[in-house]
């Protein structure tokens, strides 16, 4: 297993983690009237689910396991080692902004979050542009696969 | 990787870089309020990242690597029966699409295509979900 899908896969687990508690934390009764800011949680965990959780994981999983086609073979290593690395800093930055900064806007709508919400926003885009790529060449056809 | 599964795979990427600008295009918009018309593409969001991504990749990815049935002519079932699940799937979502951030009505149409599609991803599958891999089938350490 590649360095880089070793900590896709750890990190992806950590957010299924994160995402699973905060939920239990929304439907502990009394604490949603103690801390104010897990009301606008909800939406938070899903997000936190399908992104930081299962497409994370199918992007490192297909970056190890998918056949290496003749651009990336005829390509230097580096490159997409560099480009998966960039996924994975980008991805987990987006998101983990995107749960501090999405319960938080709609507690207090501070310039703070809607800055943090709007980076969040363009790295998610920006890890999402980038594995696009990284696994458009390596979905190839072979006769015998 | 046999065709079928590229061109589920590749649909499902194509989904995830659409679905992901819309839905960063929305965020962007909870923070910063960008044009009141916006949110109705939420539902359109949502089809594309469950159903378009993540249902169709995990179908394509699973078309190429569950088990084959060795000894018949289409190992991993009829490729026929896959290109028109592919097709009724997508055929769905484009009308789910439509019919929720445009007509306001169809939708139910879209969501009958995709389940369709579902089920004959299924039946044409099911063969291939009860096998046994080579090695656990052909055991090399038997006594």
């Amino acid at each position: 297993m590649r360095k880089v899908t070793r900590w896709m896969v750890i990190s992806a687990f950590l957010h299924l983690l994160g995402a699973v508690w905060l939920q239990v934390a929304v439907a502990v009764p009394g604490l949603l009237e103690q801390y104010v800011f897990l009301r606008h949680s909800s939406i938070t965990v899903f997000h936190w689910l399908v992104m930081g959780w299962a497409t994370q994981m199918i992007i490192g999983v297909a970056y190890w396991m998918f056949p290496r086609s003749a651009v990336v073979r005829n390509t230097p290593a580096r490159f997409w080692d560099v480009m998966a690395w960039s996924v994975f800093v980008l991805l987990n930055t987006g998101v983990g902004l995107r749960v501090i900064a999405e319960p938080m806007l709609g507690y207090n709508r501070a310039p703070i979050w809607q800055v943090l919400m709007v980076m969040s926003a363009v790295f998610q885009a920006l890890a999402v542009v980038l594995a696009v790529n990284l696994l458009w060449v390596r979905v190839v056809e072979r006769h015998h696969a | 990787m046999p065709k079928v599964a590229c061109w589920m795979i590749r649909t499902a990427l194509i989904y995830l870089l659409i679905g992901s600008l819309m839905g960063a295009m929305l965020f962007v918009h909870k923070a910063v309020r960008l044009w009141s018309e916006l949110w109705s593409w939420r539902p359109a969001h949502v089809e594309m990242m469950l159903i378009g991504w993540l249902v169709q990749c995990v179908m394509g990815v699973a078309y190429w690597m569950m088990p084959r049935v060795e000894n018949t002519h289409a190992p991993r079932g009829n490729p026929c029966l896959f290109w028109g699940v592919w097709s009724l799937l997508n055929l769905g979502i484009v009308i789910s699409i439509i019919g929720t951030t445009f007509l306001g009505k169809y939708a139910g149409v879209g969501r009958f295509c995709e389940a369709i599609a579902v089920v004959g991803y299924l039946w044409g599958m099911r063969r291939r979900m009860t096998l046994l891999s080579p090695s656990e089938q052909f055991p090399k350490n038997t006594c």
